[in-house]
């Protein structure tokens, strides 16, 4: 197995792999109801390192203190998906190791891209019909006293001017 | 095209590429230096460009437009954080998983621009400012609405809890210093990582909420948590929206609940006639008549939670009591109270009948009121109470302090002539005239405190006589005991017990012995006073026995022997502290009847208003806590108007206090002139000061609990106001004395000015001021003595004696814990505060040692403050309090520089860059 890809194993486990929808941009995996995010690696950095070299995760890592997988990486959806998820992302890279490359940024910096081009952004979710008060009635009765009784009495009603 | 980009010091870059966007600051984006505004966060909130976004501008916005819809949707928590050792309320984002992954999605479309400081992490860049948005959207909409939660003081029970809600819903998050927040932060944060981390697994269960609306009410169908019936949802909302919102707060199959607990619900209801929908039962209509029957026959019945309108809930009815009193013999009275609630009366077994209802509602003033049932109960318990009293208990009663106990509010009050009269401000003076057994012949305003203090002393009540020093509170005290024994025969009456600071029991001794010589006074003190047997026997003959504090609390076995006829306590200030042992064993000692003289019924708080009332009438002013929570708190620290006019309502009857203004007081005292005399640090004093700030400062500020800190600011501000008196009070090397202090070189100047005929009073706090006496009768070319607390009694009263005479010393330096109080000074008529006590009741009632009955000539009093020192800005700070003190409520002890922030600390104590003499610097 590639290193790389079994580093990636590391943090996901091995949970079953298959995620049809997965997609590679620098800094976002998703794919599956989960996406993965982790900061890419300036684009000067990749532009002072020889990113066919055999040492390369070990320069990334000692030199510029970049390490090409990512300390730490935030997940977002459920345990099930994001596992699945990265366990997919490991096998894509197992196969093709520049997705992972392609995570970590290299290529941003090309001439091609332009640094103030966006894409698409996301629809805002739909407004949940929630009352006002739920996060209060979630978190329950706190023990810690006010002059309006528990203090998740004494919020509810703030909750209700949000 | 106008860009916009986040920056790691919290706030938005907004510009142009190309310069068309006006702005005076400037950034280095991607290289390149660009013209444009800095925006805050709160001035992103508000943002509105009409310039055409940019897609770094339009990704920033789309992350503020989520956190506008998160706000709206309640997903925030409490927070409360330290930051470089200050505290903040903040309000933290929630991430939901839709949140999240829209931030996220936000985050991959946004141009690498938006990064250029998170080195291109643009998720970085969202995650850091989403939630400051979050905050300030919540914020602004709380303080838009109005919502103002706690108390930003702190101080008082609670304070830190207050402070952080406070915190929460004020316009910026930073809180007080003062509140040990520590604990708090870390309760709070256990209990939101809790309570979001999981969702309880646990079924919804059914209730009923009945609500009013116009003419008409509504039966509701409602979702009760099972584990906790306070969480609940309506059921159309259900039928709405679908489960979403019940999965949020529980864990199970909400659809299967409700069908599970309607089978059994639904056909009970039905048989009343309820027509709820059978598959999707959400709410039916009720008229007047409907609702009667559900509050009366069904209601009873369901085992289910039931909300009543929360009108009714959050406004129960409060029960009234009204009061019919009559007096019986010996003014003692009776109360006839009966219960309503707006126009319909309550009696027993209507309470009963309501007592036994899970939910007690009635129909009174023309509507369904609910009435709480531990009112109900209280109610009961109330009536079942003794139904006569004394003065005390109708005071109580008409106060409304009899009810507060029971919850009940008191109505109407329809008092007798008699009681009326009792109670009526103006019976307090009806005049008695001298007593034929006294050589001295009462003014005008102390006939009518005889009259008063006969009147309260024959019904046996408590009394406190609070006119101004040198009014003649002793001589009204001596005409009562001579009166009363005229009037009913001196066998009629034991003795009473006089109790005072001992630099004064000798002049009690005296002025009985001088205006009321029929008197036989005894004076218990000394070596060779006498005790047991003896102290009885000789008591008992007495008229009068007089002790001070200290020997009062020796001697407690022998004053025990005795079943006094009154205790009489001068200078009551002295058993303002209840838990005291000179308070304690006052209160162990039997007697009639009791009065407290004292110029100053409160000094420092209200508590001490309670401590001398309570030992004068034990419960009027209920249990100490109590008080505290009815009375000190709201008044000092809330400034509540309306517990101030009900307390005085309540003390006024057994307070007679005049002051030396009061048109009635015809005393022609001769004019005061008040002066404050300015002076300058040397350079030594300075120096001192400063090391004296830099060696204190940090640790107050090192000591984290209250008391620590309090201890430690007033050892910084004692040593500081000695400098500011003399270096050699601080350093005791035992060098000259000249040239070192400003104020000593300013004393003296003044001393001098002193016509040669006149005599001087010097009041300080410090005992070590002896060792300046003999400079002052060297620079003055006088006889100085100096009157302090370790002179013994017969030393006092030598000295005092000395002074009164034309021949004696001509400057008195008087110790102010010695001889602030009580003493008879009139010989003098220059008065010097040479440090400042900070308590102008203190200072006050140290000049009416000379300002009083006797003094013939005009008086002038001068206060010594050190410029730009904290003296100077501690006076300043008195005198913004002086009409609190001269309300008789909250004049200030030294106690609350001890509370003060710390800002505010180091700007009292800060040493103003001029404050001392350039000159002798250079």
């Amino acid at each position: 197995m590639h290193e790389w890809a079994k580093a990636l194993r590391a943090h996901f486990g091995d949970a079953d792999g298959d995620v049809p929808d997965l997609r590679v941009e620098p800094g976002l995996v998703t794919g599956g109801g989960a996406t993965l995010a982790a900061p890419v690696i300036p684009a000067g950095v990749w532009a002072e390192v020889d990113v066919d070299s055999s040492m390369l995760a070990q320069t990334l890592e000692h030199t510029w203190e970049e390490p090409l997988v990512p300390g730490e990486i935030t997940r977002v959806g459920s345990a099930e998906a994001v596992a699945s998820l990265g366990a997919a992302f490991a096998n894509a890279v197992e196969r093709d190791a520049t997705l992972l490359l392609r995570f970590r940024g290299y290529g941003e910096g090309d001439a091609n891209s332009n640094p103030w081009r966006g894409g698409e952004l996301p629809s805002l979710p739909e407004h949940e019909r929630r009352p006002p008060e739920s996060v209060p009635n979630r978190l329950g009765r706190s023990g810690i006293g006010t002059g309006a009784g528990d203090l998740v009495e004494a919020l509810a009603g703030v909750y209700r001017a949000f | 095209m106008l860009e916009a980009i986040w920056h790691p010091e919290a706030y938005v870059f907004a510009f142009s590429r190309d310069g068309s966007y006006a702005g005076d600051e400037t950034l280095d984006v991607l290289g390149d230096e660009y013209h444009g505004r800095f925006l805050t966060v709160d001035e992103f909130c508000g943002w509105e460009p009409d310039e055409e976004l940019a897609d770094s501008a339009r990704s920033l916005l789309h992350v503020r437009e989520l956190a506008r819809r998160a706000v709206s949707e309640g997903l925030v928590f409490p927070q409360l954080e330290e930051i470089g050792g200050d505290w903040f309320a903040f309000w933290g984002a929630m991430l939901e998983p839709k949140i999240e992954t829209t931030l996220v999605a936000t985050a991959a479309a946004a141009p690498p621009v938006i990064a250029d400081y998170f080195h291109g992490d643009r998720v970085a860049v969202v995650n850091d400012l989403y939630p400051r948005l979050v905050d300030r959207i919540a914020r602004d909409r709380l303080v838009a609405a109005g919502v103002s939660l706690g108390s930003s003081r702190t101080f008082g029970r609670g304070r830190a809890v207050e402070a952080f809600v406070h915190g929460l819903t004020s316009a910026e998050p930073e809180l007080p210093h003062g509140a040990s927040y520590r604990t708090l932060a870390k309760k709070i944060e256990r209990w939101v990582d809790e309570g979001l981390s999981r969702i309880v697994a646990a079924p919804w269960g059914l209730g009923l909420h009945l609500e009013e609306r116009a003419g008409y009410w509504v039966l509701q169908l409602w979702l009760h948590a099972e584990d906790d019936p306070t969480v609940a949802l309506p059921a159309s909302l259900l039928w709405s929206a679908g489960a979403d919102a019940f999965d949020f707060l529980r864990d199970t199959d909400v659809h299967a609940d409700v069908r599970r607990h309607w089978a059994d619900l639904g056909p009970r209801l039905r048989e009343h006639g309820y027509a709820f929908d059978e598959e999707r039962p959400d709410e039916v209509e009720l008229d007047r008549e409907d609702t009667s029957y559900f509050l009366r026959r069904v209601l009873p019945e369901l085992t289910i939670p039931v909300a009543l309108p929360t009108a009714w809930t959050t406004r129960p009815a409060r029960i009234s009591a009204d009061l019919e009193a009559r007096a019986t013999q010996g003014y003692f009275a009776n109360f006839d109270w009966n219960l309503r609630v707006d126009d319909v009366g309550l009696d027993v077994d209507e309470l009963r009948k309501l007592a036994s209802q899970r939910h007690p509602v009635l129909e009174a003033g023309g509507r369904w009121q609910a009435v709480r049932r531990e009112d109900v109960q209280r109610a009961l318990a109330f009536l079942e109470r003794s139904h006569s009293g004394s003065l005390i208990d109708l005071v109580r009663a008409v106060s409304g302090l009899e009810t507060d106990d029971f919850g009940l509010q008191v109505g109407r009050v329809a008092l007798d002539e008699k009681l009326s009269g009792l109670l009526d401000d103006d019976a307090k003076f009806k005049p008695l005239p001298t007593p034929q057994g006294m050589e001295f012949d009462l003014f005008r305003f102390q006939e009518s405190g005889h009259g008063w203090l006969r009147m309260l002393g024959d019904l046996g009540i408590g009394m406190v006589l609070a006119d101004d020093m040198g009014l003649g509170k002793t001589v009204q005290a001596i005409a009562t005991l001579v009166s009363e024994r005229e009037q009913f025969g001196r066998g009629a009456f034991g003795p009473t017990l006089v109790v005072c600071p001992l630099s004064v029991a000798r002049q009690w001794v005296k002025e009985i012995e001088r205006f009321a010589p029929g008197l036989r006074v005894h004076l218990h003190h000394g070596k060779e006073r006498l005790h047991a047997r003896e102290f009885a026997e000789v008591a008992r003959a007495s008229d009068v026995v007089v002790t001070s504090y200290d020997m009062a609390t020796r001697d407690l076995d022998d004053l025990q022997l005795i079943e006094w006829d009154r205790i009489l306590i001068d200078e009551a200030q002295d058993v303002k502290n209840p838990q005291t042992r000179r308070a304690r064993s006052l209160r162990l000692l039997r007697s009639r009847r009791r009065v407290a003289m004292t110029g100053t019924p409160i000094e420092n708080h209200l508590g001490e208003l309670w401590a001398i009332m309570d030992f004068l009438n034990p419960g009027l002013l209920g249990s100490r806590e109590w008080f505290h929570r009815a009375f000190a708190e709201p008044i000092q620290l809330d400034d509540d108007r309306e517990a101030l006019e009900r307390l005085k309502g309540i003390v006024q009857p057994f307070i007679l206090r005049r002051t030396k203004d009061d048109p009635q007081v015809e005393l022609d005292l001769p004019p005061i002139t008040v002066m404050k005399d300015y002076c300058r640090l040397t350079v030594e004093q300075a120096a001192l000061y400063q090391q004296t700030v830099d060696l204190w400062l940090p640790k107050v500020e090192a000591h984290e609990d209250r008391f620590g800190r309090r201890g430690a600011v007033l050892a910084m501000l004692g040593q500081l106001k000695q400098v500011c008196n003399h270096p050699e009070m601080l350093l005791h090397e035992g060098g000259p004395l000249e040239g070192r202090s400003g104020k000593l070189e300013r004393l003296v100047e003044l001393l001098l000015m002193v016509p040669p005929q006149d005599k001087s009073l010097v009041f300080t706090q410090y005992v070590r001021f002896g060792a300046l006496v003999p400079y002052l009768a060297e620079k003055l070319g006088k006889r100085v003595e100096f009157f302090h607390g370790s002179l013994n009694a017969a030393q006092r009263e030598e000295l005092l004696r000395e002074f009164a005479s034309p021949e004696g010393p001509q400057v008195l330096v008087v110790s102010l814990r010695a001889g602030g109080r009580g003493l008879n000074l009139p010989a003098a008529n220059h008065v010097f505060h040479f440090d400042r006590w900070w308590n102008p009741a203190v200072e006050q009632q140290a000049t009416d040692r000379a300002h009083r009955l006797g003094q013939e000539k005009p008086v002038f009093v001068h206060s010594l403050i050190t410029e730009g020192t904290l003296e100077e800005r501690i006076d300043q700070l008195l005198e913004s309090k002086r009409e609190l003190v001269a309300k008789v409520l909250a004049a200030t002890g030294e106690d609350w520089l001890g509370d003060l922030d710390l800002g505010a600390l180091r700007e009292a104590v800060a040493l103003a860059p001029d404050a001392y003499e350039q000159e002798a610097a250079a």
